[in-house]
């Protein structure tokens, strides 16, 4: 191994760890009591829309800025009052900020120059790292002649190098397009693998969040509304803004009564929807677009309705629905077979879903 | 078909004709100073550098250009400190108070340079400080300062701050980072923008002729008084060589930055207001 | 006081231009500004101001300054106006070194150029012993409202080109194609597309040769002699010949209260309010 080898293999204690941290503008805070934490190796996301504070907290972690409230550790430490390059978070900016004046050779040593290291040294050093990431070639080429997915390597290049505890990566493939964005995701992944550096990764793309991911923290309005595994934030939204975020469609408020079956009755939008779990009060349930069925015979679902088509979509192996149940609008995603082919706008169908597959979001507001 | 192919022929002859107009006088100049005989006229009698070796006798101009010099070059350093420092700030920064230091910076070319040259001689006056060399430092920083704010924040303008950033996150000190970063980027506008500082103070006639004093002349307030009694070819040998001198930043401006670029941009918000002086 | 420390790094770096234009030529301004209002140290009166506005000489040179600068804006507009719509059609080498060409009198010193204006248009100057040469009799060139004119126009010239040049530039070329295929002829196409379209450069322009003419000072006095006088050089007149800084700070202000109010309402009337176009 090369002298790499040295970044720390994955472990499941907490690495790096924010807690209850918090950030104020001139009396405003745009980040309210956050804490976090992501495990040794681990890739963390925080996904969220613009202006929800979670470019503000990478900016607290990397020491860009200071937190006004709570404290942020790594490897048991406190860092917060420690300036950027000391506390070992190195940064991958949006758009690389990759230096035009400079070779792809300066870029990558000059973090090494910073520390004053023997010429001879930088160069072995920066050599190794090249051939690491595939950029040998072009050494002594500048950042405008690469192609976007050799930036994003000299980018993180030039981050490793110094041998940072955690790389912190802020929106890098936003201004890109679809493709080279899946792209330059799966390079970076390659990368992470070979390093096994514990990440914390910024972005408001929430397939981007959940494709690279290990844990993902969603932020909106500078409060932290969840933080979990992937499958747990999308299958289990904990709250309405999550639920939307991670792209539920139909999304019901009504009032639940406990039934006598150990589960309960939501009355919402004139339908009556049974719920899994004993629920009462206020609530807001999901039924994912998925697990929603159509058919032009009864259904044997523990909910069913009778509701007329209003659009149908062939996107090629899945088939997008709305349907009208009174005023209530269904959209869902159903496997493409010969009976839905022959579905058309006005049809009279029956809409349903297993009571199972209905998710009861717990928070009616921020967590 | 036929009247888009006249119109541009008919616009490449007006265009024609118009540079004649620009340079026609400034050629006439050279061709004078050119003249062998011992009035002002074409060189009809044949051609001879008598006059230019005239002028480098004359004590009183190699004096007054070296005046020139000297003050251009002091102005232009004060200017290159004071407006990229300030031109970082607004580019930079937004904060309560840039609209003020923006409306300060371009203040100089507001104010009629008569208006300026005069305030400057009588605020000295009335303190009862400093000579002719202090005041005419002054007046050319003024003068020569809001092109400077202006040509470096045209040079910053889309620079991504996020490399100062990256640097100190990298572990460079904030001056590490603006000496490795940030200036050599910048660089070309800092050039152009000292460049034309140069020009500005080094041909100054409008503010200067105020605040000048018998025992510190500049070359062009030594050029006009002698312009206006004693008009002879040594004057006109004078001219050209300011001309060539000139010439020399305007083409540094031009491969540095583009004199389009500096005028288009700068025609938005100011005038050059040595322009007459 | 907090908002100071939150952007100290800014306003450190403004601070030493802030210091040195507030002292050095705000206050400067603001003085001979107020001179004005305490002539002989009391005050403040308006007396000079009077005396001032009264004079019918004043009155003369100060309509003479308007005049001037409206004829050198209105024939620098109509005179650069062809050559930013060449600009257009040519490559962008040619672009240079045109646009290099007609600002070369801006960037040789003002005594430079005027004195090649003296040289031709004298008594005896180039125009003249060419006039003689062809048995024409001289003629009076020099130390005429038009040779102030023309002087000026000469100078300023490259201000107007760039300001035309930006504004026409950004005009879609497929404007014209779209004009032409609904029977729009060449001469409607500009009058339609052009025009209105650069209208923010004309005016640009025009304020900018506007508020420079109207403040030349050493080609008037040049050109112009001691019958063309114009304010910029009464200022001086006053200034310097006779030491009466008073009254050269009186007109000084006059003059600079003049620009400012044809600016503005030509502005105004311009662009129904939108000064930005040339302020931003």
């Amino acid at each position: 191994m090369t002298s790499h080898a040295q970044f720390p293999p994955a472990s499941t204690t907490d690495y790096l760890t924010l807690d209850v941290v918090t950030k104020r503008y001139g009396g405003k805070a745009v980040v309210k009591g956050v804490s976090l934490s992501v495990a040794r190796g681990e890739v963390l996301t925080i996904l969220g829309p613009s202006g929800c504070g979670k470019t503000t907290t990478l900016k607290m972690i990397a020491g860009f800025l200071e937190p006004d409230d709570g404290s942020v550790s790594v490897d048991g430490a406190r860092v917060d009052k420690l300036s950027s390059h000391q506390r070992g978070a190195a940064m991958v900016f949006q758009n690389y900020a990759l230096f035009p004046h400079m070779t792809v050779r300066r870029n990558v040593a000059f973090g090494l120059r910073m520390q004053r290291k023997p010429a001879a040294e930088i160069a072995r050093e920066v050599d190794a790292m090249l051939a690491r990431v595939r950029l040998s070639e072009f050494a002594e080429r500048y950042p405008r002649e690469l192609s976007g997915g050799q930036q994003q390597r000299v980018a993180l290049a030039r981050a490793l190098i110094i041998r940072p505890k955690i790389l912190l990566l802020d929106e890098p493939f936003s201004s890109l397009d679809a493709k080279l964005r899946k792209q330059l995701r799966s390079e970076f992944l390659e990368i992470h693998r070979n390093f096994g550096i514990t990440s914390v990764f910024v972005t408001h793309d929430l397939e981007e969040a959940f494709a690279i991911s290990d844990r993902v923290a969603v932020m909106n309005t500078g409060v932290l509304e969840q933080f979990g595994s992937p499958t747990e934030i999308f299958s289990r939204p904990r709250t309405r803004f999550v639920a939307d975020f991670v792209g539920h469609k139909n999304i019901f408020t009504g009032e639940a009564v406990a039934s006598a079956d150990g589960g309960s009755v939501l009355a919402a939008d004139g339908l009556s929807i049974r719920l899994p779990a004993a629920a009462s009060g206020e609530v807001d349930v999901s039924i994912p677009v998925h697990r929603v069925r159509v058919s032009r015979t009864a259904l044997d679902t523990g909910n069913a309705f009778r509701g007329d088509v209003e659009t149908v979509a062939y996107l090629g192996p899945v088939v997008q629905t709305t349907v009208l149940v009174g005023a209530t609008r269904i959209e869902s995603y159903l496997s493409a077979s010969p009976e839905l082919e022959t579905l058309r706008s006005g049809d009279k169908v029956e809409i349903g879903w297993d009571v199972e597959d209905a998710v009861v979001i717990p928070g009616a507001g921020p967590a | 078909m036929n009247a888009l192919r006249f119109e541009k022929w008919a616009l490449g002859i007006w265009t024609s004709l118009i540079s004649i107009f620009m340079l026609g006088p400034l050629a006439i100049m050279f061709a004078i100073s050119l003249t062998s005989n011992g009035y002002i006229s074409l060189p009809t009698e044949g051609v001879s550098l008598r006059w230019y070796a005239d002028m480098l006798r004359q004590r009183v101009f190699l004096d007054a250009a070296m005046n020139s010099i000297v003050l251009a070059l002091q102005a232009t350093l004060t200017a290159t400190v004071l407006g990229t420092l300030a031109a970082i700030a607004v580019t930079r920064y937004r904060f309560p108070g840039r609209g003020l230091i923006l409306l300060l910076a371009g203040a100089p070319l507001f104010v009629p340079l008569v208006m300026t040259g005069l305030a400057i001689l009588i605020f000295f006056s009335t303190l009862g400080i400093g000579g002719p060399a202090i005041r005419l430092y002054v007046a050319h920083v003024c003068l020569t300062v809001p092109y400077m704010v202006r040509m470096v924040a045209i040079a910053l303008a889309g620079f991504d701050w996020n490399q100062e950033l990256a640097a100190r996150n990298l572990g460079a000190s904030p001056l590490r980072a603006f000496v490795e970063v940030t200036l050599p980027q910048i660089m070309p506008g800092v050039i152009a923008g000292a460049a034309f500082a140069f020009i500005i103070s080094f041909d100054d006639v409008g503010v200067s002729i105020f605040v000048t004093g018998a025992a510190y002349k500049t070359l062009p307030v030594e050029l006009y008084a002698f312009a206006a009694f004693d008009l002879t070819p040594m004057i006109a040998a004078l001219a050209v060589t300011m001309i060539v001198f000139s010439a020399v930043f305007v083409l540094l401006i031009e491969r540095f930055f583009g004199v389009q670029r500096v005028l288009a941009g700068e025609a938005q918000t100011a005038p050059r207001r040595d322009g007459d002086g | 006081m907090s908002a100071f420390r939150r952007h100290r790094a800014a306003w450190l770096l403004a601070l030493p231009l802030l210091v040195f234009l507030t002292v050095l030529f705000v206050i400067p301004v603001g003085q001979i500004m107020l001179l004005g209002l305490f002539p002989k140290g009391e005050g403040p009166t308006f007396a000079l101001f009077e005396e001032v506005l009264a004079d019918p000489f004043y009155h003369r040179v100060a309509i003479r300054t308007l005049r001037i600068a409206l004829l050198t804006t209105l024939l620098s507009l109509v005179l650069a106006y062809p050559v930013a719509l060449h600009l257009r059609n040519v490559g962008s080498r040619w672009q240079s070194a045109i646009v290099l060409i007609m600002v070369s009198p801006l960037l040789t010193s003002v005594v430079v150029r005027t004195l090649a204006w003296v040289v031709l248009l004298s008594n005896r100057g180039i125009l003249n012993q060419a006039f003689g040469a062809i048995g024409l009799p001289p003629m009076r060139m020099i130390y005429v409202e038009g040779a102030v004119v023309v002087g000026l126009t000469h100078v300023f010239f490259g201000y107007m080109v760039v300001s035309l040049m930006t504004s026409i530039r950004r005009i879609d070329e497929n404007l014209y194609a779209a004009a032409a295929n609904l029977g729009a002829s060449r001469l409607r196409q500009h009058l339609e597309i052009t025009l209105p379209l650069s209208l923010p450069g004309v005016l640009a322009g025009s304020v900018l040769v506007f508020i420079l003419a109207a403040s030349a000072y050493a080609t008037p006095s040049l050109l112009g002699g001691l019958r063309i006088s114009m304010l910029a050089v009464e200022v001086f007149n006053q200034a310097i010949t006779y030491f009466n800084w008073p009254e050269a700070a009186v007109i000084s202000t006059g003059l600079f209260v003049l620009i400012a109010a044809v600016v503005w309402i030509a502005t105004r009337v311009a662009e129904g309010g939108r000064r930005k176009v040339i302020f931003q």
